[in-house]
């Protein structure tokens, strides 16, 4: 073998080294799965990948829900309440908060779900997206957030609307939302609402 | 993700089965995805989507190394690099290991100098694009313009505007018009344009191919500026739609000698696969056939798969160099025992059955159409990228908007 080929040779393993090397450290295995419920400071720094609803939709972050734990991950893609989350990033942890910060906007996969017309909430599963026509009975104000009660032919369901509402009470509307479990109780995280007949 | 140790695994299979598959001649990479296509549902349920990511890259780079085999010594281009004369004619000077060794070295050097310039890339290239997409006509009819004009007398112009004029009118009439389904419309097309002529002006006038000799000449300088030309013509070919490697080579500065230009020509195929699966990974845009492949099984493409697939392309590009030249050694010394006329006459024929059987009697008589239009660059003395007016044509047309007034002419 001469020059030039001892050359394509030295080339060629470099090339084969740099590549090993560069997908050994990359680590796609250094990513870990974790549930939303599990994360907390100790995983500070570290890079996972987790799952979860759209509880709240923002400029540049979407609060994602597993049912009974949140966490914020900041993007600007755009998805709606229930609509399903995969996404991956490291977690930065302050004053025992957590948030997750893609490394880039391709870590955050949303799926777009469409809801499921029931009757009632009770033998429904959290983080299922449904559809209900019910009755406002009341609408509390907090300022940038308010929570209704409504009341379907099955039972009543508290709402939490992430948005203020001017709703008229006594009048039938159809409701989307989010089925997720707040202080123990299920309720509704409004994703659509619109007024009946 | 899958384990790393699999998806290493993976990106040394994909080198060798391109290497098996790069040998065959006229086998463009795109044809191997298309036959990969149907597994695909299998392959990323047992190997993971990642795994069949790194499979489609690795194959992908790995092909663009190992194709200068047929082309130099079957005298069979893959469709989309155009000409292999040089390489050809080295062959036919007991040179054909050198003229492989070359390519090679362009390859593997426009790998790792496209690596490089990539992070400096990735920071322009969001302006850059949009610039282009805003001016895609101006930036292809500009191109075509360019590539009239490079030529070396007032003659080979005129000849190459008739040419681009011919070869447009078919794009118009296989792309726009429908006269071939979209999926298989390039394989008879660029067959015809590209590698059949090679084939037939190789059969008509080479002599018998004599013994070859084992030994690479090289300059450091040829080796560095060929390899630079050819990352350059590369990501412009990667960037910009429409222009494929040849038309980049034509966009390029003359080389000074056919050792130089094979080191370029090695080059951009390299540097063209590479640039690709960038702007799949930016701009989620795809410039090739591997790129679509991979866009199909990807909704996202995340950073950690991006740095993961870099590194595929370095592991197979270092395997399939190595592999590659152990199987130009093992061609060179029997290449002179065989009857290279039948050889090449039994490839152009398999070519032909794959596009009967693929498109049937349209894609034939697209072939022997194109076929007519790529002969004449060969004559003539011009440069063959004068033939891209194939895609040029249509997509130029279609950016100007004009489409609507000349398709009904066509029809």
């Amino acid at each position: 073998m001469r020059g030039s080929e001892k050359l394509l040779l030295k080339l060629s393993l470099s090339c084969l080294i740099m590549g090993l090397s560069a997908m050994q450290s990359m680590g796609v295995n250094n990513q870990i799965y974790v549930d939303l419920g599990e994360i907390s400071s100790e995983l500070n720094g570290k890079i996972i990948m987790t799952w979860g609803y759209i509880f709240r939709a923002e400029e540049n972050y979407l609060e994602l829900s597993d049912g009974s734990s949140k966490l914020k991950v900041y993007t600007e893609k755009k998805g709606r309440i229930g609509d399903l989350v995969i996404a991956s990033g490291r977690v930065k942890c302050w004053e025992k908060r957590c948030y997750l910060i893609p490394r880039y906007e391709g870590e955050v996969q949303i799926r777009n779900r469409e809801p499921k017309k029931v009757s009632g909430i009770e033998n429904r599963e959290v983080g299922e997206l449904v559809l209900l026509e019910a009755k406002l009975i009341s609408e509390k104000d907090y300022g940038s957030f308010s929570v209704l009660r409504i009341k379907t032919k099955e039972e009543e369901i508290k709402v939490f609307s992430p948005k203020r509402l001017e709703l008229t009470k006594g009048r039938i509307y159809s409701f989307s939302g989010l089925i997720v479990i707040y202080k123990g109780e299920p309720e509704i995280v409004l994703r659509e609402v619109r007024e009946l007949g | 993700m899958a384990d790393n140790f699999l998806l290493f695994l993976l990106a040394i299979s994909g080198a060798i089965l391109a290497s098996i598959t790069g040998t065959i001649p006229g086998m463009h990479v795109n044809n191997l995805i298309s036959i990969l296509i149907p597994l695909f549902p299998i392959l990323s349920r047992e190997l993971g989507i990642e795994g069949l990511a790194v499979l489609i890259v690795s194959m992908a780079v790995a092909h663009t190394f190992v194709n200068t085999i047929p082309s130099t010594y079957l005298g069979a281009p893959d469709p989309s690099t155009g000409s292999i004369l040089p390489a050809h004619r080295l062959l036919l000077m007991g040179r054909g290991h050198m003229a492989v060794v070359l390519t090679l070295a362009g390859s593997i050097l426009s790998l790792i100098l496209s690596l490089m310039i990539l992070p400096m890339f990735m920071l322009v290239l969001p302006i850059l694009s949009q610039i282009i997409e805003k001016n895609t006509s101006i930036v292809l009819s500009g191109i075509l313009l360019f590539l009239i004009a490079s030529e070396r007398s007032y003659y080979r112009r005129i000849y190459a505007m008739f040419i681009v004029l011919l070869s447009g009118i078919l794009g118009i009439y296989v792309l726009d018009l429908g006269f071939l389904d979209q999926d298989t419309a390039l394989f008879p097309s660029f067959v015809g344009l590209f590698t059949a002529p090679t084939i037939i002006h190789s059969v008509l006038t080479s002599g018998k191919v004599p013994r070859q000799i084992i030994r690479v000449r090289t300059r450091r300088k040829e080796l560095m500026r060929g390899s630079l030309a050819g990352t350059v013509a590369g990501i412009i070919s990667g960037v910009i739609p429409g222009v494929s490697p040849s038309i980049a080579a034509g966009l390029i500065r003359k080389s000074r000698n056919e050792r130089e230009y094979l080191v370029t020509i090695g080059g951009i195929n390299t540097a063209e696969a590479m640039y690709a699966m960038v702007m799949l990974y930016l701009l989620g845009a795809t410039r090739s056939g591997p790129a679509a492949a991979l866009k199909s099984i990807f909704r996202d493409f995340s950073g950690d798969l991006f740095v993961v697939l870099i590194g595929t392309a370095l592991v197979s590009g270092g395997l399939a160099t190595i592999l590659a030249m152990f199987l130009s050694r093992k061609f060179s010394s029997f290449v002179e025992k065989i009857n290279y006329r039948l050889v090449a006459i039994s490839v152009l024929f398999g070519l032909s059955s794959a596009i009967f059987l693929i498109s049937g009697v349209r894609g034939i008589l697209v072939e022997i159409t194109a076929l007519g239009i790529g002969i004449l660059p060969i004559y003539f003395g011009c440069r063959r990228g004068s033939c891209m007016g194939f895609l040029l044509v249509p997509i130029a047309m279609r950016s100007l908007g004009l489409n609507e007034l000349i398709l009904p002419v066509f029809n």
